[in-house]
C-alpha cells in the first residue's frame, strides 16, 4: 500500500501527485477523465484501503442509477412519438413518477449507505439507553463498521451531482464520466467543481468567474447550461455543491 | 502547506492532551484548548483546501474556496457564510429552501406574518427550516450528542441573533453608536469569534457530557495561575511554540485585511519580477522546513475533516 496518508505527506505530494500530473498530460482528452477517476481509487484505496469497496458500490449505483434514467428518458421520447396526441400528457405524466422513483431510488441507496454504516450505533446506543432507562430486560446488539474516509461527503455530494446532471439531460456517457463525485481532484472536502476546457476558454486564460455564480445552486447552473447547450452535450457539466 | 504543517500540526498535542485529560487543568487552559483547537481546525481543513485549489489548478480546475476569512466575520450567520462554504450552500439549497419554500410553511409565513409583523412573521417558518438545517449539520459531523449539540447551539445564537436584531439596531441608535464604525465593527468580530470558540469546544470535545464539564470549568475555575507558573507552555507546546503561531498568525490576519480591501496578494505576486516571487518561495519553503512541525517529536496528523 502507499505510504501516504494525507495531501501533505511526502508520498503524495512526490509520488502520486506528479504521476497522476504525467498521466494526465500523456492521456488524450477523453482518456483525462479515466485517469482522474483511476487516481481518485488509488487515492481513496491508499487510505483507507479495502473500504474502498464502498466506493466502488457507491459509484457502480449511481452509474446505474443515471443509465436508467437516461434510458428511460430516451423510451419516453420515442414512445411519445408513437402516441397519440391526447394520450401524450398522461403518458409523460407516467414517465415523470417512473423517473422521479428511480431518482429516488438512487438517492435512497446513497444517503442509506450514510445512515446505516455511520448512524446505526448511534442510534441503536441510544436505543438501548432508552430501553436502560424504562427498566425494559431487552438490550440490541450494536454493530460497529468500519467508515471509509469522508464518508458524510462522497453520498451527500454525488446524488446532486451526477443524478442531477443525468435529470437534466446530461446522460453519462460512460462510467468515467462520474469521476468529479470521485476525484480526489480536489479531495473528499472538494468544493464546486469547474472543469476548464477549451470551450470555457474565459476559464482558462482570463478571469475566474465571479464567486456568487459559484454558490448560485446546482439545479440553477445546470440549467443553465442545458439552456445554453440545448443539444443536450453531455461531455462537460459543471459539477456543483459538492461537499 | 504552511497553515497544516507550521499550525495545525503544532497545535495538535496540546490540543488533544487538554482535551483528553481536562481534569487536570484549570479553566485558562481550557480556554486557551478551545481557542486553539479553532485555529487547528481552521488551518487544517483551509489548508487542505488550498492544497486541494492548488491540485485542481495543475490539472485545469477552478475550485472555488471554501474559506472566506470567517474570523472577520461580524455575525455568526456571516460566519458559516465564510467557514465550509460548501456544506453551507448545500443545506441552504437541499434542506433550506425546499422546506421554507413548501406549501405549508408558506402558508404559515403567511399566517404568522399577520399576527408577528413583517420581521417576527417570517422568522417562524424560517427558524422551523433553520432548526432542520443546523440538526442536520450537527449529525452531518458525526453521529454523537456532541455535534447534535453543536448544531442547535448555533442554531439558537443564528435564532437569538434575528430576534434581537430590531432590539439591537435600536439600542445602538439610542445610545448613538455607528453601526459601521471600526471599533463597533471589531467589537462585533471578537463577540463572533468567541461564541465560535466555545462551539468548537463542544465539537471538539469527547462527548457531550465532557464538553459541558469542560465550559462549567472554564467558566467556574478561571485563573492566571498557568502562565504565572509557566505550567501553560509545558502540555505539548512551549513558550517559543506559541510564539511561533502567534506570528504567523498576526502575518495571516494581515493577509485577511488585505484581501478583505480587495487585495489580492496572489495575482500580484504572479505579476511582480521573476527574482521578487522565486525570493517570496523561497522564504515560504524555508519557513516551512525550519518551522514547520514534522520529524522527531511529532506525528503526521491526518485532516481533521476526513474524519467526518
Amino acid at each position: 500500500m502507499l505510504s501516504f496518508s494525507s495531501y501533505f505527506s511526502p508520498g503524495y505530494l512526490a509520488l502520486y501527485l506528479p504521476a497522476a500530473v504525467l498521466l494526465y498530460a500523456l492521456a488524450g482528452q477523453r482518456g483525462r477523465r479515466a485517469v482522474l477517476l483511476l487516481f481518485s481509487y488509488v487515492c481513496f484505496w491508499a487510505v483507507s484501503g479495502k473500504l474502498i469497496a464502498y466506493l466502488l458500490l457507491s459509484t457502480l449505483s449511481m452509474y446505474h442509477t443515471g443509465l436508467w434514467l437516461a434510458h428511460d428518458q430516451a423510451r419516453t421520447k420515442e414512445l411519445l412519438e408513437e402516441t397519440p396526441k391526447e394520450e401524450r400528457r398522461a403518458l409523460r405524466a407516467r414517465a415523470q413518477t417512473k423517473q422521479r422513483r428511480i431518482l429516488a431510488l438512487g438517492l435512497l441507496f446513497q444517503l442509506g449507505m450514510l445512515v446505516v454504516l455511520k448512524y446505526t450505533p448511534f442510534f441503536l446506543s441510544n436505543y438501548n439507553a432508552l430501553l436502560q432507562a424504562l427498566s425494559l430486560p431487552v438490550t440490541l446488539r450494536i454493530p460497529h463498521f468500519l467508515l471509509p474516509i469522508g464518508i458524510s461527503f462522497t453520498p451527500c455530494r454525488r446524488p446532486p451531482t451526477s443524478l442531477m446532471s443525468t435529470v437534466k439531460k446530461c446522460p453519462p456517457t460512460a462510467i468515467s464520466s462520474v469521476w468529479p463525485s470521485t476525484s480526489a481532484f480536489p479531495p473528499v472536502d472538494g468544493g464546486t467543481h469547474l472543469p476548464l476546457s477549451a470551450d470555457r476558454p474565459a476559464a482558462v486564460g482570463g478571469a475566474s468567474p465571479a464567486l456568487p455564480e459559484f454558490y448560485a445552486g446546482a439545479a440553477a447552473d445546470e440549467l443553465r447550461l442545458a439552456e445554453e447547450d440545448p443539444g443536450g452535450r453531455p461531455a462537460q457539466p459543471v459539477y456543483q455543491n459538492g461537499l | 502547506m504552511l497553515k497544516k504543517i507550521l499550525v495545525a500540526d503544532r497545535l495538535n498535542l496540546f490540543i488533544k492532551t487538554v482535551f483528553d485529560h481536562y481534569e487536570d487543568y484549570d479553566g485558562l487552559v481550557i480556554a486557551v484548548a478551545a481557542v486553539c483547537y479553532t485555529i487547528q481546525l481552521y488551518m487544517d481543513f483551509s489548508g487542505t483546501m488550498d492544497l486541494a485549489v492548488g491540485a485542481g489548478r495543475i490539472f485545469g480546475f477552478q475550485i472555488p474556496e471554501n474559506f472566506q476569512r470567517p474570523f472577520f466575520s461580524r455575525s455568526i450567520p456571516e460566519f458559516w457564510q465564510r467557514w465550509h462554504i460548501s456544506l453551507g450552500t448545500w443545506f441552504k439549497d437541499y434542506i433550506f429552501y425546499p422546506m421554507s419554500m413548501s406549501k405549508p410553511l408558506k402558508k404559515l409565513t403567511t399566517k404568522a406574518r399577520k399576527r408577528l409583523g413583517s420581521h417576527y412573521g417570517p422568522l417562524v417558518a424560517g427558524s422551523i427550516a433553520l432548526f432542520c438545517v443546523w440538526l442536520c449539520n450537527g449529525l452531518w459531523h458525526g453521529a454523537a450528542w456532541n455535534y447534535v449539540f453543536f448544531g442547535m447551539y448555533h442554531f439558537a445564537l443564528i435564532l437569538l441573533g434575528n430576534l434581537t436584531e430590531p432590539l439591537t439596531v435600536r439600542w445602538t441608535g439610542a445610545l448613538g453608536i455607528s453601526r459601521t464604525s471600526v471599533p463597533y465593527r471589531g467589537f462585533q468580530m471578537v463577540r463572533t469569534g468567541i461564541l465560535v470558540c466555545i462551539g468548537e469546544l463542544f465539537f471538539r470535545a469527547n462527548g457531550l457530557y465532557n464538553g459541558l464539564a469542560m465550559f462549567h470549568k472554564m467558566v467556574t475555575q478561571f485563573s492566571l495561575a498557568c502562565i504565572r507558573s509557566g505550567s501553560l507552555f509545558q502540555i505539548g507546546m512551549r513558550k517559543k511554540d506559541f510564539l511561533l503561531v502567534a506570528v504567523f498568525l498576526v502575518v495571516l490576519v494581515l493577509v485577511g485585511i488585505a484581501q478583505e480591501r480587495g487585495v489580492h496578494l496572489g495575482t500580484r505576486l504572479r505579476q511582480s519580477p521573476v527574482a521578487l516571487r522565486v525570493a517570496v518561495y523561497y522564504a515560504v519553503l524555508l519557513a516551512l522546513i525550519i518551522f514547520g512541525a514534522y520529524g522527531a517529536g511529532y506525528v503526521p496528523v491526518d485532516p481533521i475533516y476526513a474524519g467526518f
